[in-house]
């Protein structure tokens, strides 16, 4: 059985060329995306922002960020496919929006036990007697801030796609005593011209299609790590 | 050395764009109090023996904050991200309508769960449940998400529920052109009855 995040969500990422100002509330409910109590919570708020150059709003479950190039939807509260489907139906509502990358972003924040482990997992994944050859000082120590891997398909150097997959790894800025974890799916985006799908219509292909299993795999690559960098030292 | 007070900023890297989610902290200059999420000590090693509690390094203030100012992309570090997220699924169930019966301002559905090995079954939910906004969406055939959840806040652990109603994208424009290139395949197979001599 998989371990258990204290705190989970996702966020949803498209690259390409947006126009921030239709991106509302309203519209989205007009759209039937989003119930009227929401629009109204969304548009109550200090930080409802609609321009030209820039629409950001949050509702009690997800929040929305629009600048030129990049669309981020943000997760709040508990994690449901109801999250993927606003993300597919925000992005069917513009078929004609360039799109060359879609991101699926899931992060979990795991208690640790006790201290002993929760430095395990950060000894085990990145030692440190290089480190502590470099910095021998009585007054160094020394840490990981942030650890990224990057995950690509192919032989090394000679990547197949421009596919990969990102896991990080750093200190819990919400929890005491607990890691970070984060996994960024990264897809490129081209249209498909033999099935006349542009590229948001594989945007949202992307997303139906991927967005389960890659919060699947999360959680397994989560547990993983920790799992097995507790079990490497004891 | 207090941080740059934060613009608009894009995730971007030296070597390819970039669709990894910014932090809270990295969004939009909305008029917000921002903290920064830059934890300042690491962790694994001896640089934090008292467990890595939260430590926010910066506080800019409101009139710090530029207001709707645009500025071009700027690298950035890997920060931590989705700081609005504050809750865990424990079971999450996918249902369906099955019946409505407002008399009794109940529904009877059925469950499936999507988390575990949990055998589909049926239940009854008063409508009770159902949020004002989604009431209309409530009717056999309509699917919604059942989700039992913690909430981690302030320092606090709640266990809680959520009902919500799945509202279905909008039909793509590859979708309508596929259902009006099966309706013409089926007119091509029609043909008119003979008529009676």
């Amino acid at each position: 059985m998989l371990r258990t995040p204290d705190i989970f969500g996702s966020s949803i990422v498209a690259l390409g060329a947006f126009n921030p100002a239709i991106f509302s509330p309203d519209w989205l409910e007009k759209n039937r995306l989003i119930g009227a109590d929401d629009a109204s919570a969304a548009k109550a708020l200090s930080s409802y922002i609609i321009s030209g150059q820039v629409s950001f709003f949050e509702t009690g479950w997800f929040s929305t960020q629009v600048v030129e190039n990049q669309f981020v939807l943000n997760s709040k509260g508990p994690l449901s496919p109801a999250f993927r489907d606003l993300a597919m139906g925000i992005l069917s509502l513009v078929p004609h929006t360039p799109i060359s990358a879609v991101g699926l972003n899931f992060m979990g924040h795991y208690r640790m036990g006790n201290d002993a482990d929760y430095h395990k997992v950060g000894d085990v994944l990145a030692p440190k007697s290089i480190w502590k050859d470099l910095y021998s000082g009585e007054n160094d120590s020394i840490g990981v801030g942030d650890l990224t891997m990057r995950i690509q398909r192919g032989p090394r150097g000679q990547p197949t796609t421009k596919d990969e997959r990102r896991i990080s790894l750093q200190s819990s800025t919400k929890l005491p005593c607990a890691l970070y974890l984060a996994y960024n799916d990264h897809h490129e985006i081209v249209e498909d011209r033999d099935r006349n799908l542009t590229s948001a219509e594989r945007a949202i292909e992307v997303i139906n299609n991927d967005w389960e299993s890659s919060q699947a795999d999360a959680l397994r690559v989560f547990d993983g790590l920790i799992s097995r960098a507790l079990e490497e030292l004891s | 050395m207090p941080p740059p007070v934060p613009t608009f900023l894009i995730a971007e890297s030296p070597n390819r764009r970039s669709s990894v989610f910014l932090s809270e902290d990295d969004r939009v200059a909305a008029p917000l109090e921002i903290l920064s999420s830059r934890n300042t000590s690491g962790f694994d090693g001896d640089a934090n023996p008292k467990c890595g509690r939260p430590v926010y390094d910066s506080y800019i203030s409101r009139s710090q904050i530029p207001q709707r100012r645009f500025a071009p992309p700027v690298v950035l570090g890997n920060r931590q991200m989705a700081e609005i997220a504050d809750a865990a699924v424990i079971q999450l169930w996918e249902g369906k309508v099955l019946r409505v019966d407002y008399e009794l301002a109940v529904m009877e559905v059925s469950l499936e769960a999507k988390m575990g090995s949990i055998p589909p079954h049926s239940a009854e939910i008063e409508l009770q449940w159902v949020s004002d906004q989604d009431r209309d969406l409530v009717e056999p055939g309509a699917v919604f998400y059942l989700t039992l959840f913690k909430r981690t806040k302030h320092g606090s652990i709640e266990n809680t529920q959520e009902l919500r109603f799945r509202r279905l994208p909008a039909w793509t424009r590859q979708q309508v052109a596929r259902v009006h290139e099966d309706a013409a395949r089926l007119m091509t197979k029609m043909k008119a009855r003979p008529q009676a001599e």
